[in-house]
């Protein structure tokens, strides 16, 4: 069974009076442990699409199973705890939490799972370890630089140990350098625990490193 | 553990908006002040009027024949204590009373020489009337009844008389003048008898300074021609006490067969009951004002908080938290506005009305006085605790809206906006 499968995906917004159609017919799966790119100029789809097997989005037709669970017939609730156990995510803009410091932030999620909390702390500092910022994890996140948010923001999709991480342009704010690290760092995580990454960008560079690309324009998938 | 943290989020949350929080918090701590010192400047009132009239007027009991308090407003002389001395040594047995002073009040006719005018004249104990008068615990007050022209009642059976503000105003009055005095004797007969005016006093009840007159007991007891007294006032060392020594004496009375009625401060105070009733109401109405000033305040910064934090909202939601547990965070950020602010309130309140206490607010004559007076701040501990709640509850009800609207967001908007 594929971890991800989209079937005949619609996304339809209402700009004004006009609807824009985001996504249309959308089919693809996606294997246990990939690696793999939504590329696209802006503007094409690829962060609807993400939203949409991310689960923070609704589609309009179609339907998507997650590990074989139809995720389009759930409720708010039932979304929310789907994504608290199965899905890590990882933003563009980090979206790190200032007022918590970096342990605090990876620590978060769990929160939610009733984690005890030397187990928690535990688990937080060893992601922490992995990203490389162990010496960094009483920081707020305006004391850190963009690609030591990134990597905090890694350590928290991962906390959870979810089966599915969706990174949305995660290297689109940091420098060519930087950005190439992060997805390093995020290809070894993938080869080292076999966590499926899908992530969304437009860097030629950065699709390169990926193992497999599914290009997308004016929401229709044009190369796989 | 999820509210630890989600208790940490909202404390750190109002410690970075630093600006805004002093703002709001000021505002809940002004609500709070503002009842503290209101309520407290009412429970002064209160206490003012009540100490007074207790100690001019009505003391804290008054023994009568039984009877008297139905029928003896017609017929006064029809009820007379026989036995004074002796309730009056009885009741002093009990260590709640402070003191126990006769009088005998009438209907009599002062005359001037060239105007006769009815007054209400009360025969009393000099002595007794002087340390009734005496006040304990209120602030820039010493007396409930003052003679601040001429001399106070000296001795027992003078033929000397003291007049009530207004009675002195209306008849020109001035100390050394010589009045007349005529009544009904006890067996009906009239009296009269010269009398000098010794001195010119105001007490808390303008009622009683418009038509009352004193006059030493014994010389009212020759005027009127009896021995007996009308009335025991009692007087006991704490307000408080009233009513358990009221049932206490009642039952001891009539247990040892005397034929009498007590009655308490209270029962007689129909004015101060009426004002506490009013400024009771008016209470109420600033507690609705305050509300809605903290309920605004909160509301507003709790709506700007939302607006920035909307991509972090997005984020805690799409981390799987649910839309109920986003409303418990930012509900307890309110909660934590209402009872800071409510502190702080509590604190500036108790601070503010320690400092009007001791300088003062001086008020012109109040509705029922005669004298101008100073007011201060009577802090009790239920407008504290009223205080407190009405922050704390405003706060609540305050955030619940912006937290519903926070809850609601669509996950992957909140995340796009900037």
């Amino acid at each position: 069974m594929s971890l991800v499968q989209v079937d005949s995906l619609f996304k339809d917004y209402k700009l004004g009076k006009t609807t824009v159609h985001a996504l249309r017919e959308i089919n693809l799966t996606i294997e246990k442990g990939e690696f793999t790119a939504i590329a696209g100029p802006s503007g094409s789809g690829k962060t609807t699409l993400l939203n949409l097997i991310g689960c923070i989005e609704v589609p309009t037709r179609g339907r998507i199973l997650i590990d074989g669970k139809d995720v389009t017939t759930l409720d708010a609730d039932a979304l929310a705890d789907f994504r608290a156990s199965r899905l890590g995510f990882i933003f563009q803009t980090f979206n790190l939490i200032p007022v918590l410091t970096a342990l605090e932030n990876v620590e978060f999620p769990l929160f939610k799972h009733a984690v005890p909390k030397a187990e928690r702390v535990n688990r937080a500092m060893e992601l922490l370890d992995t990203v490389g910022l162990s010496d960094y994890a009483e920081h707020k996140p305006e004391e850190l630089s963009g690609g030591q948010r990134q990597r905090v923001a890694i350590a928290r999709a991962l906390v959870t140990r979810p089966q599915l991480v969706l990174a949305d342009e995660p290297t689109a704010n940091l420098d060519h350098d930087t950005g190439t690290q992060i997805l390093q760092l995020m290809k070894a995580i993938n080869k080292c625990s076999g966590t499926t990454f899908i992530f969304s960008t437009h860097d030629p560079l950065i699709i390169e490193q990926a193992d497999r690309t599914i290009r997308i324009v004016d929401g229709v998938i044009t190369a796989d | 553990m999820k509210m630890t943290i989600f208790a940490s989020l909202a404390f750190r949350n109002l410690l970075r908006n630093r600006t805004r929080t002093l703002i709001t918090l000021s505002a809940i701590s002004f609500g709070c002040i503002g009842l503290i010192l209101v309520g407290g400047f009412f429970e002064d009132t209160f206490l003012r009027l009540r100490e007074g009239q207790i100690h001019s007027v009505y003391g804290h009991l008054q023994v009568h024949k039984q009877g008297f308090s139905t029928r003896g407003k017609t017929s006064p002389f029809d009820f007379l204590l026989e036995n004074p001395q002796d309730i009056a040594a009885f009741i002093k047995d009990d260590p709640n009373v402070a003191l126990v002073t006769p009088r005998i009040g009438f209907s009599a006719l002062l005359s001037t020489g060239e105007t006769t005018y009815g007054v209400f004249a009360q025969g009393v104990d000099p002595k007794g009337e002087d340390q009734l008068a005496t006040l304990d615990g209120v602030r820039h007050a010493e007396k409930g009844i003052a003679v601040f022209e001429g001399q106070d009642l000296e001795a027992e059976n003078s033929y000397d008389i003291i007049v009530g503000k207004g009675l002195a105003d209306t008849l020109n009055l001035k100390p050394s003048d010589t009045v007349t005095l005529l009544v009904t004797t006890v067996a009906g007969g009239l009296n009269a008898l010269d009398l000098t005016v010794q001195g010119i006093f105001f007490s808390a009840s303008e009622e009683f300074d418009d038509r009352g007159i004193r006059i030493p007991i014994r010389t009212a007891q020759s005027l009127l021609r009896t021995d007996e007294v009308q009335t025991l006032v009692v007087c006991l060392r704490k307000t408080e006490d009233t009513d358990r020594v009221l049932n206490t004496l009642r039952d001891r009375l009539t247990g040892q067969g005397f034929e009498v009625e007590l009655i308490p401060w209270y029962e007689m105070a129909d004015f101060y009951r009426r004002v506490v009733e009013l400024y009771r109401r008016q209470f109420h109405v600033l507690i609705v004002i305050v509300s809605g000033i903290v309920i605004l305040s909160i509301f507003n910064s709790m709506n700007m908080t939302i607006t920035e934090r909307t991509r972090e909202i997005g984020t805690i939601m799409a981390l799987g938290y649910r839309r109920s547990e986003i409303q418990q965070l930012f509900v307890a950020e309110g909660f934590f506005l209402g009872l800071i602010g409510g502190l702080l309130g509590l604190l500036g309140g108790i601070l503010s009305g320690l400092i009007i206490s001791t300088v003062g607010i001086p008020m012109p004559p109040p509705p029922g006085g005669t004298a101008a007076w100073t007011a201060a701040i009577e802090i009790k501990p239920y407008l504290l605790w009223t205080a407190l709640i009405v922050s704390l509850i405003s706060s609540i009800i305050s955030s619940f809206y912006p937290a519903r609207k926070a809850a609601h967001l669509v996950v992957a908007e909140a995340l796009r906006h900037v």
